[in-house]
């Protein structure tokens, strides 16, 4: 799965420890989202999707190797 | 009607209360944890008796099983499947031993269910906060 959190991120001129205080989780966890060695809950992705103003689906999708 | 939503407030306020107070003295037991570490370990090496080894093995549970100052789901995911390494890995040390005994290559084994605890909570704790701080690919 990839996502375009740091884009998001960017465009939203926010660090990820903001970030992180605005979704409740810790900055470690939203770098381990970042880079793809954690997947988020549905709702913590709904959360992030929410903070950008944009929908789940734009914020994360799937890959070839997600074998679908 | 609008004294049943006031109740309603308060009792949902309180709870959010307590489960504040409930978060810090999750994340203060780290320090008392690590205290009963502190007094455990040379008991455990040194001290001849019974129940010896209980102030580690009680710290390192306390360790374990504290808080984060955030306690995400990531945190909650990773404490779940260090356990499960630290398990997994202990048994095998356990099996090992036990096997390198039998054939005479050592001159000690694990008996003690408390030790294997010991092993399991140390293992679990040397794999749970290297995964939760660094988390670089």
């Amino acid at each position: 799965m990839i996502n375009t959190i740091r884009v998001e991120r960017a465009r939203h001129n926010l660090t990820q420890a903001q970030l992180a205080e605005k979704v409740g989780v810790s900055r470690q966890t939203i770098n381990s989202i970042e880079i793809g060695k954690f997947i988020p809950s549905t709702m913590l992705a709904l959360k992030l999707a929410r903070v950008f103003s944009i929908s789940v689906d734009e914020l994360f999708s799937l890959e070839e190797k997600d074998g679908l | 009607m609008n004294s049943l939503l006031t109740f309603t407030e308060k009792e949902s306020s309180m709870k959010t209360s307590l489960n504040k107070l409930a978060h810090r003295g999750f994340i203060y037991q780290k320090y008392l944890g690590l205290f009963l570490i502190a007094i455990g370990l040379p008991m455990f090496f040194f001290a001849s008796g019974r129940n010896t080894d209980f102030p580690l093995m009680i710290g390192l549970f306390t360790v374990f099983t504290s808080m984060e100052k955030i306690e995400d789901e990531r945190s909650v995911s990773l404490k779940t499947s260090s356990m499960y390494i630290a398990f997994v890995f202990a048994y095998t040390i356990k099996l090992v031993l036990t096997n390198l005994y039998q054939v005479s290559l050592i001159p000690f084994h694990m008996t003690e269910i408390n030790h294997f605890i010991i092993l399991v909570f140390v293992l679990a704790i040397s794999v749970y906060y290297p995964r939760l701080y660094f988390s670089r690919r």
